[in-house]
């Protein structure tokens, strides 16, 4: 099995970084539900409710995923999105309903984990090689050594068994992280910010491997706070503001809202930020400025009509870029 | 219980604190002062050799009282909570396992690297000891090694029952050095001074002896290797007059208490501390 992934279909041994071999199921569009669980739900949530003391990490949250969808929890920093994911789970006591393919996480926490390969938002680094990691996690569910090596292989970390685990890079150490989810066969892997600490090409190799293990059937729920994240792989996003799931969107109503409450940076001379923000909002623009740079909300607003206003009103735009992240999950 | 998910935890537990720095500083100054105080205590023994090992476990007494309890509750109050300060214990409580295994599996784990410190120690010091000439006595030696194990397991156990509850790694610290402190000092100076001040009973005395772990150790050690209790003042005397013959399985089952009390009540208490 580990010869035949390193190798392309022609036989050809495949190159270092190459994507991997896409199953033959790659074809297949999983179905996507939005809210209200039916036969094909495999996780459905009501009323959720997590209370730390007197703060509330997750308020009266109702969702449902289907079997091979991807889900992502987005929101702001603390919005209670990792919080979810812990009563999933089963390692967080909580009020309310929550059955992961039928079981209850609190009642049945055992069976529950094994449906489920977990991939932290960092992945521990306890003094021990690759390999034994993975054979840790291995006997952890009950699962062969083999098959352990097998998901190492697979992720294209065969090669680095001998290596110690805090010795990896952040992009291997995701890697790693996701060989020892996918570990015991699970049928659903949950995962929390899991390319918060990566680089751009990090970021891309994982979010690939996600698609690809989606295109198998794989069901996933993933927190993030990048949009580019969401897109890439959400089928449905639920957007978490303050323990509350304020929206279940699709890709195209999240890309919508995203460009709705897109900001526009505008780079103009050095302290002008201020006086130029002040023009624009004597034109009814919402901006603020700092130092050299004009942040303006963008609400379908075209882009050239603020260039133009402060070129009009005797500012030199420099330079100019989107953030698309600017909208927080509020609506 | 499953047994497999246990012994995965127990091992990788080990490794892990066989490999620890802190483990390692500690397991380093432990065999120094250990080998170094049998050099020391054989190097004025006048016919070579007589009786090496007795004069040794006599001396090393001290050295055990001070360092076993030191190293094996602070090894136990780290255990537990410095894994749920730096979610570690999360990603393994997100495993398919249970809390009752990863509570055990981590107690053996933890306990399986102490002891083989110990015997790392001892074993290095009987290898001074033999080679200096010493001969008589192993067994006396070997008691030695067996009651010091029983007291770090017991030392672990409550250093294991403060890290099932405390969420920072330096309060449970703190607690179990302060615990340590009692025991050493409060213990031995103010079991004294009560005496003087208080004018004490020898029951009341040895009460407060049998309370605490170190005492205990201390007594049985004396008592086991046949040496007479007396030197340990009225305490020992009375020791010996109220259980006589039964004095030995009761110091062994309280120290025995030690080990297994704090973990049953050690295990309530982290499976109702929420991870954050």
């Amino acid at each position: 099995m580990i010869v035949a992934l390193r190798r392309r279909p022609d036989g050809r041994r495949r190159l270092a970084g190459e994507p991997l071999p896409l199953p033959a199921m790659a074809d297949a569009v999983p179905e996507v539900r939005l809210l209200g669980a039916t036969d094909t739900t495999y996780v459905a949530v009501t009323d959720l409710t997590k209370r730390y003391g007197s703060s509330t990490a997750v308020d009266r949250a109702t969702f449902a995923v289907g079997r091979g969808e991807a889900v992502a929890l987005w929101g702001p920093n603390g919005a209670g999105k990792t919080t979810v994911l812990r009563c999933l789970l089963g390692i967080a006591r909580y009020d309310g309903h929550v059955a992961v393919d039928g079981l209850s996480p609190a009642r049945d926490g055992r069976a529950v984990r094994r449906r489920i390969g977990f991939v932290p938002q960092e992945l521990p680094t306890p003094n021990l090689t690759v390999g034994e990691m993975a054979c840790y996690v291995a006997d952890l569910k009950r699962a062969s050594h083999a098959d352990a090596r097998a998901r190492l292989a697979l992720l294209g970390i065969g090669d680095q068994t001998d290596k110690g685990v805090a010795d990896l890079s952040g992009g291997m150490r995701q890697r790693l992280s996701l060989a020892l989810a996918l570990i015991g066969d699970p049928s659903i892997l949950l995962l929390d910010e899991p390319t918060a600490n990566l680089d751009v090409r990090g970021r891309t190799d994982l979010l690939e491997m996600l698609r690809h293990l989606k295109r198998e059937g794989m069901t996933i729920v993933f927190s993030s706070h990048r949009p580019e994240d969401v897109l890439m792989l959400a089928d449905h996003i639920l957007s978490i503001t303050g323990g509350a799931i304020e929206a279940d969107l699709t890709p195209q109503q999240f890309l919508e809202m995203l460009q709705a409450h897109a900001r526009l940076l505008l780079h103009v001379d050095e302290n002008r930020a201020p006086q130029a923000a002040e023009t624009l909002g004597r034109l009814g623009f919402v901006a603020e400025g700092q130092g050299s740079i004009v942040s303006v909300a963008l609400r379908g607003e075209p882009k050239g009509r603020v260039i133009g206003a402060l070129a009009r009103a005797g500012f030199d735009v420099e330079d100019f870029e989107m953030e698309r992240g600017a909208w927080t999950g509020q609506l | 219980m499953d047994r497999t998910v246990v012994i995965a935890i127990a091992t990788r537990e080990a490794r892990g604190g066989l490999r620890n720095r802190w483990f390692l500083l500690y397991a380093a100054v432990f065999v120094l002062l250990i080998v170094a105080f049998s050099w020391v205590t054989l190097s004025g023994t006048d016919v070579t050799g007589q009786a090496g090992f007795a004069r040794t476990s006599a001396g090393l007494l001290n050295l055990m009282l001070l360092m076993v309890p030191l190293i094996g509750l602070t090894i136990g109050a780290q255990s537990l909570v410095s894994e749920r300060q730096d979610r570690s214990l999360d990603y393994l409580m997100a495993q398919p396992v249970g809390a009752s295994e990863v509570f055990v599996g981590k107690y053996l784990g933890a306990a399986f690297a102490v002891v083989a410190m110990l015997l790392l120690g001892f074993g290095w010091a009987a290898v001074v000891l033999m080679l200096q000439g010493g001969s008589a006595d192993l067994a006396d030696f070997g008691v030695l090694i067996a009651l010091t194990t029983l007291l770090a397991l017991g030392m672990l156990s409550l250093g294991y029952f403060i890290s099932s509850f405390a969420e920072q790694t330096a309060a449970a610290l703190g607690i179990a050095l302060s615990i340590w402190l009692a025991f050493i000092i409060v213990g031995d100076l103010g079991i004294m001074g009560s005496a003087l001040v208080m004018d004490l009973k020898p029951g009341t005395l040895l009460t407060l002896t049998l309370v605490n772990p170190l005492d205990t150790y201390k007594l049985l050690s004396v008592e086991v290797r046949h040496s007479s209790l007396e030197v340990l003042g009225p305490a020992g005397t009375f020791a010996i007059d109220r259980f006589g013959d039964r004095l030995v399985p009761v110091l062994l089952s309280l120290e025995a208490l030690w080990v297994a009390l704090p973990l049953p009540l050690g295990y309530q208490l982290f499976k109702r501390t929420e991870l954050r």
